[in-house]
């Protein structure tokens, strides 16, 4: 965490960049009420890289939307928490005072590059346009090219006159990411921005955001649902399950020692571990946002479930800052109620 | 089973993955999830559709309005008090007195002819749309599905109907065979036909290449049963929209050629109403007035069906109602009126 | 439809059961005039061979552009090849009488991509399946079909069945889907699944539900499957020989040993290089070797090898001449590259250690 002073005692030694309290998104959906986030801590300190990983609606986008203040408001039914960047809650802020909140210290890039790049502009002027007011008056076109080489899009082959469809996948990603630099960010949001990419390419544009975050010390919130991807950049790692943070650790610890039952489960199905312990499997999905009840979320697929598991669990903080939703002190020592032997962790069979 | 544990709850509906794939801007995101969320037996079934069909604004009047009109039309006989074409009062009688809707020219009465001319109107609509659907559906969907050389020459022909400006097919058409109803429902249904044929052709291109009909294809099925059970009952929504839309059109178009004199000069219709009451516009405005009236509540009814039905059958329709001005779903940041009003819900069926 | 007699196995284990024969697949492009040019067609597929025997799980490999997709569709006969023959057990599929295309079709079933598009919106599962049922099964009640139906359902895990029969797709999970879709599949009782990255549109945790499916309908009905895949270690997991692909061309080709233990070619060691693991330490300690550049467009084929623009150890010949492999009799391991032979050069390209 690195040390910032501002004018207005924003962000200081302790307090993170990004810290979200609480957070609450219940959306109103054929007249259903979905809790697609409850009471969701997450904090992003300067110069972290910080992981979101969850499956789909766990609720990972919602977070990342209400962040950044994208949240369509015509379906919300309830919205609560505090969000605070840098210092200032933009919850609630009026439109200009969220840009001005947000210019300079967070910027987003998006699953698909085609759907967030004008396609009737060229790409060298979409830039321009995110370009804070005084940057217009110099050299534009160095600072442009400057930017797109950030991103990895050498200078000298006119990228910057090229229209959206004329670019690759991967150039488009760059290009969207070369947007989010212009103003400059303390923060990166980036919303599953490689799961649309070839393999080779997804290697390369992180590549590239890694080497963002060393050299510029901007902070990285990745949303993703890989948990490649994690263990490629991440340091630290919350797991969202339905709509709540139900484990965080760092990357290490949460890959090694995951405490929660669903993230052990799910490391475990992934294919490159199954090859290295039997676990159970993962069975059932989801359940249904609108029809939760009190008691922990997982219950009903949890291998582990017992009464306890019916009150609402909060997170417990283990003396190694891991902290964990669940009543269970280490899912590998607990006997499975389904009779099913537990395999411990680093025996290969 | 797929779930361990508790029993597995059978009102509960499951997520669906694809939620991660449409999750690409903001009002993608919810329609995303407003798909996943649909309770079970939400959109199936015939009554399942009536219902919803009818919770819209614009459903319930045109079922009102159709029900009324055609009602009209059937019961016509005995609910007009005089035969239509016999002369039973004195001529140009104002209207609202002994006789309700006033005389004609030569002493008909208007009343007995605005019910009787709605038989016409409701005739030509619901005929020419069929004729429209059935044409359009075959034309366009042969070229859909062969594509091709067929898709070259079927689609140059519908540009061709397209082209033929209706009058004067009509002018020629009667001229040549006169002007019996069958005729005029055929003239309008040649006229309407293509822009159904347009419909049908998109959607059998696009559904042609979907997995599930390559599927039936792999499993086996020959092509008549991938193109009326696998394609068609996909293809056809829009195309039923768009046949409801032109049935207004074809009424219009009836009255049209009506007033111009190419209409069927044995029944009594609102645009043959309209043609004889062109000297007396200024003089007796009962004689356009009803007739007019009654034309635009018949295309109105179908307009009102077909907007009805769109919104019914396709999801992605703009809900239109027609009492709030659509506050429209846009990403707008959160002000600090919603943070005010923060365990507030918005007021049931808000305009999105 | 009565049901052919299901073949005598003549056939050997030598015998492929399925057959691309040096096939191409030329999309036309616009030509002058609003025709149709096969000249400036985009080479989808460009003179591939690839054999599957009865009972292997075979996947190909690649990104995108590299005609995996395009090779299935062939193999499934969706397609026809503008050059070579695809070949059921022999025999030219487009040869065949009317009871051997039945035969083919019986035999060779495919699930794809998409759960959502490959089933009808608007057929309850109850007809989805039905109608396969009634097509396959000859003459039969009611009753017999419905006790069919279930019998599938329950072999996909969906049970109870009746819970699922009168369900819609979009009433369906993700997961649940795609259990539907194989059924389809299986309920012809085929003896080749051609899957078209049948877990890409799925989730994490329901990933793994699927091979497992996949991996036991396999134990216990004997079928093969040709694996279409994008993800390197579900392959890695669960296939028998793998096919890597570029742009239209068989790379490599061997046992999932030969191939990602040791492999030989150029691109398919960048592939593995570039697969991330679901392990920290592992990618703090490994040096990168990441490929350059990006898949070019199939409609700007580089000349020669078509990996020797983004290829690390790319020399003059292979701007020049298409490299070929030759089979050789001890193994099953081909690899088209004009350096494979060469030692040392393409270990310079590091992969990580298992």
């Amino acid at each position: 965490m690195s040390i910032q002073t501002h004018a207005n005692g924003a962000a200081t030694e302790t307090s993170p960049l990004l810290d979200v309290r609480r957070l609450t998104v219940h959306l109103n959906v054929r007249g259903r009420e979905v809790k697609a986030a409850d009471g969701v801590d997450l904090h992003v300190s300067a110069g972290e890289c910080v992981g979101l990983v969850g499956e789909s609606g766990s609720g990972k986008t919602m977070v990342a939307r209400s962040v950044v203040g994208l949240l369509p408001t015509v379906k919300l039914k309830r919205y609560d928490g505090d969000i605070l960047l840098d210092g200032t809650n933009i919850l609630g802020l009026r439109t200009k005072e969220l840009r001005r909140a947000r210019r300079g210290r967070v910027s987003m890039i998006f699953q698909e590059p085609t759907s967030y790049l004008n396609p009737t502009m060229r790409v060298g002027r979409q830039i321009a346009e995110a370009l804070p007011k005084g940057a217009m008056r110099g050299n534009p076109t160095e600072t442009i090219q400057g930017l797109l080489a950030q991103a990895g899009l050498p200078r000298g082959q006119g990228i910057e006159r090229r229209y959206p469809h004329q670019l690759s996948g991967g150039m488009k990603q760059r290009a969207m990411i070369a947007l989010a630099l212009a103003s400059d960010p303390k923060l990166l949001i980036a919303d599953e921005p490689t799961t649309a990419l070839d393999v080779t390419v997804q290697a390369q544009v992180l590549q590239t955001l890694r080497h963002l975050h060393e050299e510029r010390g901007m902070a990285i919130l990745l949303i993703t649902h890989d948990f490649g991807v994690i263990a490629e950049m991440c340091e630290r790692v919350y797991v969202m399950y339905a709509g709540e943070i139900v484990e965080s650790a760092d990357a290490v610890t949460l890959f090694e020692h995951p405490r929660h039952p669903y993230t052990r489960l799910l490391l475990d199905s992934l294919p490159g571990r199954r090859r290295e312990r039997e676990g159970q499997a993962l069975k059932g999905s989801i359940p249904d946002l609108s029809m939760l009840g009190k008691g922990c979320r997982f219950m009903s697929r949890c291998p582990f479930a017992r009464d306890a598991c019916r009150e609402d669990q909060p997170m417990r903080v283990r003396p190694n800052g891991q902290a964990v939703r669940c009543v269970l002190e280490d899912p590998d020592q607990s006997p499975s109620l389904n009779g099913l032997s537990v395999a411990e962790p680093g025996r290969h069979s | 089973m797929t779930a361990d544990g508790p029993p597995l709850d059978e009102a509960a509906t499951p997520l669906t993955e694809h939620l991660r794939d449409r999750l690409s801007g903001d009002g993608q995101a919810l329609e995303a999830i407003e798909d996943v969320y649909s309770p079970p037996s939400y959109l199936h079934g015939a009554r399942a559709w009536g219902k919803r069909f009818l919770r819209t604004k614009f459903g319930i009047v045109s079922l009102v309005l159709i029900v009324l009109l055609t009602g009209m039309a059937i019961f016509a006989s005995p609910l007009s008090p005089y035969n239509p074409n016999l002369i039973v009062g004195p001529p140009l009688a104002p209207p609202f007195g002994h006789f309700l809707f006033g005389t004609d020219s030569v002493g008909r009465d208007t009343l007995s002819n605005f019910i009787y001319g709605a038989r016409v109107s409701m005739l030509v609509g619901a005929a020419s749309g069929l004729v429209a659907l059935i044409l359009g559906c075959v034309i366009g969907g042969l070229a859909g599905y062969l594509g091709r050389a067929a898709d070259v020459v079927l689609m140059r022909i519908a540009e061709l109907f397209m082209v033929i400006p209706s009058l004067i097919l009509a002018v020629v058409v009667v001229a040549l065979l006169g002007s019996q109803l069958l005729y005029i429902v055929l003239i309008i249904g040649f006229t309407l036909w293509p822009q159904e044929a347009r419909i049908a052709r998109s959607q059998f291109l696009t559904l042609r290449e979907r997995d599930f009909v390559q599927g039936a294809r792999v499993l086996g099925f020959k092509w008549p049963h991938i193109v009326f059970k696998e394609i068609l009952p996909n293809a056809i929504a829009p195309v039923i929209v768009q046949v409801t839309l032109d049935a207004g059109s074809a009424i219009l178009l009836e009255a049209g050629l009506s007033f111009l004199g190419l209409g069927d000069p044995s029944m009594p219709s609102w645009g043959k109403m309209l043609y004889d009451a062109q000297s007396y516009l200024t003089t007796s405005w009962w004689l356009s007035v009803f007739p007019g009236v009654g034309i635009l509540f018949a295309v109105l009814a179908f307009n009102f069906l077909g907007h009805s039905l769109n919104e019914v059958m396709n999801p992605r329709a703009p809900r239109v109602s027609a009492l709030s001005f659509g506050r429209r779903m846009v990403a707008r940041p959160l002000t600090s009126s919603v943070r005010s009003g923060r365990t507030k819900s918005l007021p049931e069926g808000s305009v999105l | 439809m009565t049901l052919t007699e299901p073949e005598t196995e003549t056939t050997t284990t030598s015998q492929p059961l399925l057959s691309a024969l040096n096939v191409s697949c030329v999309y036309a492009q616009a030509g002058q005039f609003g025709t149709l040019s096969r000249k400036r067609g985009v080479r989808a597929v460009d003179e591939v061979t690839v054999d599957v025997y009865q009972g292997e799980t075979l996947a190909v490999v690649g990104e995108s552009g590299c005609g995996k997709t395009t090779l299935s569709k062939l193999l499934l006969g969706l397609l026809p090849p503008s050059s070579g023959s695809i070949e059921y057990r022999g025999q030219d599929v487009r040869k065949l009488s009317r009871d051997q295309q039945q035969a083919f079709r019986k035999a060779v079933q495919v699930v794809f991509q998409d759960p959502l598009s490959s089933l009808n919106p608007r057929k309850q599962v109850r007809r989805i399946l039905g109608d396969i049922v009634r097509l396959w099964g000859g003459k039969q009640s009611a009753e017999a079909i419905n006790q069919r139906v279930q019998q599938v359902l329950r072999e996909v895990e969906l049970t109870p069945p009746r819970l699922f029969l009168e369900r819609f797709p979009h009433e369906l999970s993700g997961g649940q889907r795609q259990r539907v879709a194989i059924a389809k599949a299986i309920a012809v009782e085929p003896q080749l699944i051609v899957a078209d990255e049948p877990l890409s549109a799925l989730d994490v945790s329901v990933q793994g539900q699927i091979i497992e499916l996949l991996r036991r309908l396999q134990a216990e009905r004997g079928v093969g499957y040709v694996l279409i895949s994008h993800d390197l270690e579900v392959v890695r997991t669960v296939a028998d020989r793998v096919v890597v692909m570029y742009l239209g061309k068989v790379v490599e080709s061997g046992s999932v040993q030969e191939v990602f233990d040791a492999p030989k070619h150029p691109y398919t060691r960048s592939l593995l290089a570039s697969v991330l693991r679901a392990d920290p330490r592992a990618a703090q300690e490994r040096e990168r070797a990441l490929i350059a550049g990006e898949v070019p467009s199939l409609a700007s084929i580089p000349t020669g090898c078509r990996f020797h623009p983004r290829c690390p150890v790319a020399v003059d010949h292979c701007k020049v001449t298409e490299p070929d492999a030759t089979p050789t009799p001890e193994t099953t391991h081909l690899v088209f590259c004009h350096r494979a032979d060469e030692e040392g050069v393409v270990e310079q390209i590091e992969i990580p250690t298992l």
